[in-house]
């Protein structure tokens, strides 16, 4: 069996800051790798010690952060990593990084399973491991909060808005899985030692065949402000006051007498 | 663990890179071991490095480090609770280029690290050294959680945090009469106005001292689009604010507020430094097979304004490499000391021995800015009766105050900051 | 203009069909259930209706795609939720189209479409330019719901099946009001030290006639309930909003701002959510909620 597994290199949304204009600080935030990305190297991991799988990883970026976290995957045990390089991959057309992928794959593949994180944190768009299959033209089962393979089967559970569904495909598939999947290993020193020397390859796009890619025609990123009334009160002053005035709301939106 | 490497250094604080990259470079084999994701991600630093460490052992890194501006205004402000007295001093164009620059730490340790890496030596992050290994009180490698690494020597550079030696007993945990907290705070202001508010040229910066009643000493340096504020607060003498109110007032003051008071706050932070100077300095920085180098080793200047000990780290950093390469070749480990000794770092130290002392001095935060916002008020507000330097001086003292002492006092601050 | 418009709940059908009316375009439903189709034919030109047990990505969107085929639409809706998402990015990777998920809103400039699209887990709107043909996925309460009525036809449509996943589905048992229906929804965080307590929270929601739920970390964390409210979980947009004990992060504010009014408890007064409310409490929600709901009983 041989795994790919798509990592991002993300903004920690937690730290950003604004610009008095409301414009993200975007190049001061810190970045890693995106958290449910971390569960679906760790799930590739699992079935490499389970199966005996041969597994991949892959980023698409050109900063010496995405080889950090490159090796952060080799750390928690990927056995070969690629970066294709692409100028700011985050203002690529989801489709343009979809054709990416999907090259990089017949370039290096055939593989039995891509996995990705479910959504990255920054643009939370959800929908590239669908871009994947859709050109790959083979299944998908998204957002996935655990995965098993049995006899031959990957077998999904995915908690949705209407219930929990259980999905069974067989090889080849995307899968993309949520936080909920998996608590990602922390690397030994061992590993990490490993992950040091291991190469790193890297390839640009022109080396996968792409020539077009599109880039999003961003306007404007501002800070979302909400112009709400925000009136409150102290209940650690004056309790029954705070309580009263609780109590007014619900009056006046009509929900208590 | 198969592996065996020469060297182990923990900590790739500017010590630690320094170690490496000297030890590297004579043919060691060497490992840095970090506990940050990355080199730098950890540290806690106000702005200002000194060049000559650098044109001394790294070539080529005008062109290559990431400095943000070239020092060339230094300017030394005493702060009142509106007034400010200061006195400036621009640098003539160097020919040889600055004696110093601002940076940021982060970016140059990723910088140092890249050419520790290039010479050959791995820096390996997100690995935090629990303990030192001893056998018989010889150091043997270290524990990282269940792995054990070997090597024939050890240095520790872990910083002013010294966990790991006051683990080990070898060295006293920080006595509370001597913390200082050093706090920093990133502004982002804009290359513009920070051109135009600090009346600074192209990659020309500006390095500022500040001193008042209403939070110590502190210290401004301008990045290009930001500006890195910070006071040293000794808790034992304002007791009457809180750590984190302290660089508020800073902010807040008036002269200041008018500089950065738009711009946005975008990291704080702030890290315990030992006060006491060269009385802190370790007295035995080495031992069987380890060496301690950098702030961990007491290597730190505190001089009341600012903190200075990324030039000192990197100096020590040199001497350990010759050390441990000459007891590699039969001597005695007391080497480190000899050379640490004939250092210029250590003369600095020694120079600066009396600070603490001085610091404690009440006098120097509480009394002099007064003093001197009260003479230059009283010489430049105009009324009826001009007065003279000598009739100031005397009204705003009450007493005979020499003018000459207070500058000399003054200056002894200042000195070689 | 042609619009279509995959949709889930009638809810979403209005308001999407308010996007159709500022674009001023014709309007396309496509729809899994035939009940869901002949509401839909009220307010929509023409509903595609297959019949579907239940959701299945593959299968779905090559049935979407197949009936696209055949109206040839500029541009594409689905909801902003897991299954919507999952559905826009298949659907649009195979017609190679651009997709842009979390719109909130969009126009024309010119000969071309300005969207304002969530970005950073909500924290920022981005504006985008963009041109169709396109697909999108909006947010439920985005936009408001259309008024404007339509008498459309139906038309039912095979499904096109993908043999290759099978699926089980087992619905969530719904206790009391489903949340994305309620008028009033309480929401407990991690201000909560104890299971027991969440009591309070059921009980000032059935008093106010309302539905309650959680932050994530009290539900995926802790197990003290299946859902929660947030991006990665429930939408809702109730007249009211009632946050206890909740921080207010991005990612869960994300997902209550399109209430009418928000009211938060939280004993910190610099937390987040205080930015984000129309009436605040900042108090101890042990001394608050008991008071609360001893004066409401009073009262009844
Ligand atoms: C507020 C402030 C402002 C300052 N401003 C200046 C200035 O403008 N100019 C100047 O020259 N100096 C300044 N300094 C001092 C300067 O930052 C230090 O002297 C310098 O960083 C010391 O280098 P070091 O390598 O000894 O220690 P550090 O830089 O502290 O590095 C120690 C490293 O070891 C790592 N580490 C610690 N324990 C372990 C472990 N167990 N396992 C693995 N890794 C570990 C840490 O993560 C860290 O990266 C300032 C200090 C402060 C607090
Ligand atoms: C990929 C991803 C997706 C996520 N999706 C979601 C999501 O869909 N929904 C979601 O909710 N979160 C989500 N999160 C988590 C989110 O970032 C926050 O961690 C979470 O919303 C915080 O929940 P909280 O407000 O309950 O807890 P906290 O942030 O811990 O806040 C607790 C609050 O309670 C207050 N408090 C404490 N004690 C009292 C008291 N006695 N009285 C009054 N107030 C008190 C505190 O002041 C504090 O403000 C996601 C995170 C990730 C990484």
């Amino acid at each position: 069996m041989k795994i790919l597994t798509l990592i991002k290199l993300t903004l920690d949304i937690s730290q950003l800051k604004y610009e008095s204009t409301g414009e993200p600080l975007t190049e001061i935030a810190p970045k890693k790798m995106g958290d449910s990305d971390k569960c679906a190297v760790e799930e590739a991991v699992r079935l490499k010690e389970k199966l005996g799988a041969y597994t991949v990883v892959a980023t698409i970026g050109s900063t010496s952060e995405n080889e950090r976290i490159i090796r952060d995957a080799y750390a928690m045990g990927i056995d070969e990593g690629y970066i294709v390089k692409v100028e700011d991959p985050e203002i690529l057309q989801a489709t343009s990084i979809g054709k990416i992928v999907s090259s990089l794959v017949e370039k290096t593949g055939p593989y039995d399973l891509i996995i990705l994180g479910a959504g990255s944190l920054d643009t939370h768009s959800y929908t590239l491991g669908s871009i994947i299959a859709s050109k790959l033209n083979i299944p998908i089962i998204a957002g996935v909060d655990s995965l098993q393979y049995v006899d031959g089967f990957f077998e999904a559970l995915c908690i949705m808005e209407d219930g929990a569904y259980t999905f069974r495909a067989k090889a080849p598939l995307v899968v993309t899985v949520t936080t909920e999947a998996n608590e990602p290993r922390i690397p030994t020193l061992k590993t990490i030692l490993r992950s040091k020397k291991m190469e790193v390859k890297t390839l640009t796009i022109h080396d996968l065949g792409v020539d077009d890619v599109v880039k999003v025609d961003l306007l404007d990123v501002k800070r979302y402000v909400v112009n709400r009334r925000k009136i409150l009160w102290d209940a650690s002053e004056d309790l029954e006051k705070a309580v009263d005035k609780f109590i007014e709301v619900l009056v006046s939106e009509g929900v208590a007498q | 663990m198969s592996e065996r490497y020469d060297v182990i250094i923990v900590g790739a604080g500017p010590a630690g890179l320094a170690t490496a990259y000297f030890l590297v470079k004579k043919g060691f084999k060497v490992i840095v071991l970090e506990r940050g994701s990355e080199p730098g991600s950890k540290n806690v630093f106000g702005g200002r490095i000194y060049s000559y460490v650098l044109d001394k052992y790294f070539s080529g890194w005008r062109s290559e480090a990431p400095v943000e501006r070239w020092v060339r205004r230094e300017k030394l402000s005493l702060l009142c609770k509106n007034d400010v007295v200061s006195l400036e001093y621009e640098i003539g164009r160097e020919i040889d280029g600055y004696d110093s620059f601002t940076t940021f730490l982060s970016r140059f340790l990723k910088w140092m690290a890249l050419r520790v890496e290039q010479e050959g030596a791995i820096v390996a992050t997100s690995v935090r050294v629990d303990e030192v290994l001893f056998d018989d009180g010889k150091a043997r490698g270290v524990r990282v959680g269940e792995d054990k690494l070997e090597a024939e020597y050890t240095v520790i550079a872990e910083g002013a945090n010294t966990l790991l030696l006051e683990k080990h007993s070898l060295r006293d945990k920080i006595s509370p009469k001597d913390i200082t907290i050093g706090i920093k705070e990133v502004i982002k202001l804009g290359r513009e106005k920070i051109e135009e508010r600090f009346g600074l040229i192209g990659e020309e910066g500006l390095a500022q001292f500040l001193l008042s009643p209403l939070f110590g000493g502190g210290f401004i340096y301008t990045m290009k689009d930001y500006v890195s504020i910070g006071v040293v607060y000794r808790p034992l003498i304002k007791d009457q604010v809180e750590a984190k109110d302290v660089i508020e007032e800073l902010r807040l003051h008036p002269s200041i507020s008018k500089l950065i008071g738009d711009g946005i706050p975008i990291e704080y932070s702030a890290h315990i430094i030992r006060e006491a100077g060269y009385r802190d300095l370790m007295s035995k920085p080495y031992g069987d097979r380890y060496l301690v180098v950098g702030d961990a080793a007491g290597l730190l200047l505190n001089t009341g304004f600012t903190i200075r000990g990324v030039d000192l780290a990197i100096e020590s950093g040199r001497l350990a490499g010759e050390a441990i390469d000459r007891i590699s070749k039969g001597e005695d480990p007391s080497i480190y000391v000899k050379l640490l000794r004939e250092s210029e770092i250590i003369q600095m130290l020694k120079k600066f021995r009396g600070v603490p002392e001085v610091l404690s001095n009440h006098k120097i935060y509480t009394v002099y800015p007064e003093i001197a916002c009260r003479i230059l008020k009283n010489m430049y507000s105009v009324d009826e009766s001009p007065i003279t330097l000598r009739e100031s001086i005397r009204e705003a003292t009450g007493s005979r105050f020499s003018m000459i002492k207070f500058i000399l006092e003054l200056l002894f601050m200042v000195k070689n900051l | 203009m042609k619009i279509m418009l995959y949709g889930e709940s009638i809810e979403w059908i209005k308001q999407a069909r308010t996007v159709a009316d500022i674009l001023d375009g014709e309007t396309i439903g496509v729809t899994p259930s035939r009940e869901l189709g002949n509401e839909a034919v009220k307010i929509l030109n023409k509903v595609y209706v297959f019949d579907s047990i239940h959701y299945e990505p593959n299968s779905y969107y090559k049935t979407i795609y197949k009936i696209a085929e055949e109206v040839k639409p500029d541009l594409s809706i689905f909801p902003s939720t897991i299954k919507g998402r999952t559905l826009a990015g298949l659907y649009a990777g195979s017609r190679d189209e651009p997709v842009i998920t979390d719109v909130v809103d969009l126009r024309y400039v010119g000969r071309f479409l300005e969207v304002k699209r969530l970005v950073y887990g909500g924290a920022c709107v981005a504006v985008l330019r963009a041109s169709t043909p396109l697909t999108i996925c909006i947010s439920q309460g985005a936009f408001k719901p259309s008024e404007k009525g339509e008498n459309g036809k139906i038309e039912y449509f095979s499904r096109v099946d993908e043999e290759r996943v099978q699926t089980i589905f087992k619905p969530r048992e719904y206790l009391g009001i489903p949340l994305e229906r309620a008028e009033v929804v309480v929401v407990a965080g991690r201000g909560f030290k104890k299971r027991e307590d969440l009591e309070m929270v059921k009980e000032l929601s059935s008093r106010l006639d309302g539905a309650w739920s959680v932050t994530r970390p009290l539900a995926a964390d802790y197990g003290w309930a299946d859902t929660w409210i947030g991006i990665s979980g429930a939408i809702v947009s109730p007249r009211l909003y009632i946050a206890i004990g909740v921080s207010g992060q991005p990612l869960h504010m994300i997902a209550a701002r399109n209430s009418k009014t928000i009211i938060a408890v939280n004993k910190d007064p610099s937390a987040p959510i205080f930015e984000e409310v129309d009436y605040g409490i900042i108090g101890d929600l042990y001394q608050v909620i008991p008071r609360l709901l001893e004066k409401i009983k009073k009262k009844t």
